[in-house]
């Protein structure tokens, strides 16, 4: 679990964080989320101490990283950014390698390692392992940034805007990968984005800053149903916000017994991708995968 | 830089632009002082090198020495800049595109080619005197010259061209009043790096007998007069600082 | 950029007319008196017609696009000028008094830069990678060694002029290597640390870059001139190799200074982050990443060093550090100008060659790293 307390940053006369307190629970994604400027990337290097703050502190696992060596606290911190960072001069395999090198692991542990990681985020070792970053694409350096990240099996992972500059479909795709890889190895994320699409698909918690303020701090229906003032109800999207709160609830939740026609949509389907299927096929009911169908009735309710 | 300026005497504040310039003038007074003053400091050269004879280097006024200089450079690189602004047009032609690795293949490699070397085995050819240092400046003076011009001609946006064409010009016409104007400000630095590195190559020029103001020196240093040696330096150090002062961009 | 060949072509022909014409050797009665031209046909020697003809091959190669065969017929063009210079010399020397000096004329020199030059540009038109480029050019090479140790070039003045300055020749090697090294070192020694501390305090760039760039643009036989005062009031000599090498060194500080400067300038923020963030201390950051990302500028700017001391060291013998520049001017002096051949060629060849190899290794980092 990461705790932030008070923490404060001012660059000359301007406050960038103010105050932020915040906790960040142990194996869930939490979601920093807010306009450009708003400070999100100033706490997340705060967290690793690349950025010392003015005041208040970090806790980490109950110990406050001010005490730990920033080095030794940044090789236990999985760290993702903007624009991946991957080192130009060295292959795939080696970039992937760094922490563990740092580490001093040995060669077999490490090369073993790297085959695993590169399966993990789906890429074939033996076609990767040896290219350089100029020959990926955005999301293969995508990719790599994310396993190079995870190398030495961090807890804790920092991720700063890491779909930010890709196209639609490799962002879906990669956001997909990466909340498979989160569920299934029990990581601590805290995920900076300022997509709210983003957010809600991959936030357990949603914290939304403004000006360097935490102005809401929750799970993403209840800032989406309770927002606390105008601003985060206008960030939620004003008017789409009843859209948007489809995505967030689950199919199944509403399923009734009973039979439709036409395919079986998959049994983790949204109620959004509900009615989505019931306004392209024109009915008012559709079945699920497993049992059960959704009706339009159920939906409004 | 102009355009700084122009904004600054249009606020009425013309005076600042002269004191840019004070060092620049100050300087190049200094520079005019020290050639014309040079025959005069016999007793000084004598005193600080007794037994030169003559104390002060004579077989030519160090004036006609700066103009035998500044006219070597100047007709080398007028002429690189004749030949490598042509260059620089052919290889940007649609029909000369396959000139433009040659072209850059023979200024750039005559870059490596040491200055004394280049000159000495010229003198077979061409005898001794100015024509050898025109030549080699003029060889070292194209790569500058012929890499900025092309770099500025192929700036000059295509829709500019297009728009150029489309309102009739000529092929010719859109050369003369639309891509030669644009890529002027490039093709420019380029002529400002040749005469700057010309100044200081020409110097070389004074071993196969060129009269510049490194005459004094070579004569010092095969005779042994300290006294000439000096008497060269001052002035070619004053027209280094003179460079600086006059061609120095603002740097990013 | 899609490149058809015309200009190489075209340059063929005129070279294949130009060995016609010009005048391929130079005759002089003795050492010290001027030479008349000789043209390729009336030296009589042998290997004369193939010289235009493999020319006229190569346009036509060019023509149909066979740049590779083009390619290899240029490479024994330059084998085949050096054996018809060595044989066409041998013939004029056959019915001439001894003291006659046979010498390469402009002819020959435009020829033999026309075939290099094809020999290049036909390695980029078959998009050669850089190892081919290297074997081309040891092979090239080796068939000179080969020619020259035949003995069939020993009439050409040039190589007897070696013969009777055979150790001052060796001398003079070691000289100019010594000066060039010696020059490198101090530029690396002081030039290295400047650069850093123009990147890391913004407020010494100015001061730095202005002296540097002032240094730089005083003329090299002013700056021997200046320094011979000061040293040999320092006890130091005016003349000799210390005043060289350090005129040398402060010529070589702007490119190693600029060249450091502008490579760590150039890196990417990103990796940086990345390093540091993934627990890298400061100095496992400056090593391990932003010193290898800044090394292809560095490379480039020592290539400049390399070739500018080069160059400048054949000045330097005007202040007696000997070194090639020795032959140049004792030459000069005499108007013995294969002597003055004796040092500008070897100093030309080792620019060159300091300047290929290092654009390479620069090359080779930049790909490495990009
Ligand atoms: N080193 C610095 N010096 C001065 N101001 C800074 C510095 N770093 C960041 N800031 C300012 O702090 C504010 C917050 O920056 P931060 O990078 O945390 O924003 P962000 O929320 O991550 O924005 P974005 O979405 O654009 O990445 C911005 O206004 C920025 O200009
Ligand atoms: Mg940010």
């Amino acid at each position: 679990m990461i705790e932030l307390r008070h923490l404060v940053k001012t660059y000359g006369d301007v406050a960038v964080v103010r105050d932020v307190s915040l906790s960040a629970p142990e194996a869930a994604v939490t979601v920093l989320l807010g306009p450009p400027g708003s400070g999100k990337s100033t706490i997340l290097r705060m967290i690793n101490r690349l950025i010392p703050a003015d005041s208040g502190s970090v806790w980490i696992d109950d110990e406050d990283t001010a005490a730990i060596h920033p080095e030794a606290l940044r090789r236990r911190i999985g760290y993702v950014i903007q624009g991946v960072g991957l080192f130009p001069h060295w292959n795939v395999a080696r970039n992937i390698a760094t922490v563990p090198a740092l580490l001093g692991w040995p060669r077999k542990r490490i090369a073993a390692r790297v085959e695993q990681l590169l399966d993990m985020v789906n890429l074939p070792p033996d076609r990767f392992a040896e290219k350089r970053p100029s020959e990926l694409s955005g999301g293969q350096a995508q990719r790599v940034g994310i396993a190079r990240a995870l190398a030495a099996d961090p807890s804790l992972l920092l991720m700063d805007e890491p779909f930010s500059a890709l196209d639609p479909v490799t962002r879906r795709d990669l956001q997909q990968a990466f909340r498979r890889i989160q569920r299934d190895t029990g990581k601590t994320v805290v995920f900076v984005t300022h997509d709210l699409e983003e957010a809600l698909l991959l936030g357990d918690q949603v914290a939304l800053l403004r000006d360097g303020k935490l102005i809401q701090h929750g799970p993403p229906l209840q800032l989406l149903e309770h927002p606390a003032d105008d601003f985060v109800a206008d960030y939620f999207g004003g008017a789409a916000a009843g859209l948007r709160r489809l995505t967030l609830l689950s199919a199944a939740s509403r399923a009734v017994p009973g039979e439709a026609g036409g395919a079986r949509l998959p049994a983790q389907a949204s109620l959004h991708d509900a009615l989505e299927a019931m306004l392209s096929r024109g009915t008012e009911s559709v079945a699920l995968e497993g049992g059960g169908v959704v009706t339009l009735k159920a939906l409004l309710a | 830089m102009s355009g700084v300026v122009a904004s600054t005497e249009r606020a009425g504040i013309a005076k600042s632009a002269v004191l840019r310039r004070l060092p620049l003038l100050l300087v190049g007074a200094a520079f005019l002082g020290v050639l014309l003053a040079m025959p005069h400091t016999g007793p000084l050269f004598a005193w600080a090198f007794p037994g030169t004879i003559p104390p002060v280097y004579d077989r030519g006024s160090f004036v006609a020495l700066a103009a035998s200089h500044l006219a070597i450079v100047g007709i080398a690189v007028g002429a690189a800049t004749f030949c490598g602004g042509a260059a620089a047009i052919v290889v940007t032609r649609s029909w000369g595109a396959s000139a433009a690795p040659p072209v850059q293949l023979i200024t750039s490699v005559g870059q490596s080619f040491p200055p004394a070397a280049v000159l000495a085995v010229l003198v077979p050819m061409v005898g001794f005197g100015a024509v050898p240092t025109v030549l080699a400046l003029f060889a070292y003076g194209l790569l500058p010259i012929t890499e900025n011009m092309e770099a500025g001609l192929r700036a000059v946006p295509a829709p500019v061209k297009e728009a150029a064409a489309a309102m009739g010009f000529s092929a010719w016409r859109t050369l003369l009043l639309v891509e030669l104007p644009l890529a002027w400000p490039q093709a420019f630095s380029g002529i400002l790096t040749a005469i700057v590195v010309s100044l200081g190559t020409a110097t070389i020029g004074s071993t196969v007998g060129a009269l510049t103001l490194g005459t004094p020196i070579i004569d010092g240093l095969v005779t042994n007069k300290p006294g000439f040696v000096l008497q060269g330096a001052l002035p070619l150090a004053m027209l280094a600082v003179l460079k600086e002062l006059a061609f120095a961009r603002p740097r990013r | 950029m899609k490149s058809s060949g015309w200009p190489e072509a075209a340059a063929s022909l005129a070279g294949a007319l130009l060995a016609g014409f010009a005048g391929f050797l130079a005759v002089a009665p003795n050492r010290l008196s001027p030479a008349s031209p000789v043209g390729l046909f009336a030296t009589g020697t042998g290997f004369a017609p193939f010289i235009p003809l493999g020319l006229l091959l190569v346009a036509g190669c060019l023509a149909w696009r066979r740049p590779r065969t083009a390619g290899a017929v240029c490479v024994v063009l330059i084998w085949l000028l050096l054996l018809a210079a060595g044989d066409g010399a041998d013939m004029l020397l056959r019915h001439a008094p001894k003291p006659t000096r046979v010498s390469f004329g402009g002819g020959f020199w435009l020829l033999l830069a026309l075939c290099a030059l094809l020999v290049a540009e036909t390695q980029r038109l078959a998009g050669a990678g850089p190892r081919l480029r290297v074997a081309t050019a040891v092979l090239v090479l080796a068939g000179l060694a080969a020619i020259a140790a035949t003995h069939r070039l020993a009439g050409l003045s040039l190589l007897r002029e070696y013969a009777t300055h055979r150790a001052a020749f060796h001398a003079a090697v070691g000289r100019h290597l010594l000066l060039v090294i010696l020059t490198l070192a101090g530029a690396l020694l002081l030039g290295l640390p400047l650069g850093l501390a123009a990147w890391r305090y913004a407020k010494l760039r100015a001061p730095i870059f202005g002296v540097l760039n002032v240094v730089q643009t005083v003329p090299s036989v002013a700056l021997f001139g200046l320094l011979m005062a000061p040293l040999s009031a320092a006890g130091l000599g005016g003349i000799g190799v210390v005043p060289a090498v350090i005129a040398l060194v402060l010529y070589a500080l702007l490119p190693t200074v600029r060249g450091l400067f502008a490579g760590l300038r150039s890196v990417d923020a990103a990796p940086l982050e990345a390093a540091a963030g993934m627990g890298m201390s400061a100095s496992q950051v400056f090593l391990n990443v932003h010193l290898p990302l800044a090394a292809p500028a560095l490379f480039a700017g020592l290539r400049v060093v390399l070739v500018q001391t080069i160059g400048l060291a054949v000045v330097a013998a005007l202040i007696g550090a000997g070194g090639f520049g020795e032959f140049v001017f004792q030459g000069l002096g005499q108007y013995a100008l294969d002597l003055v051949l004796l040092g500008a060629l070897p100093a030309t060849c080792l620019a060159l060659a300091a300047d290929a190899l290092l654009m390479l290794a620069a090359d080779t980092i930049r790909a490495r790293v990009a």
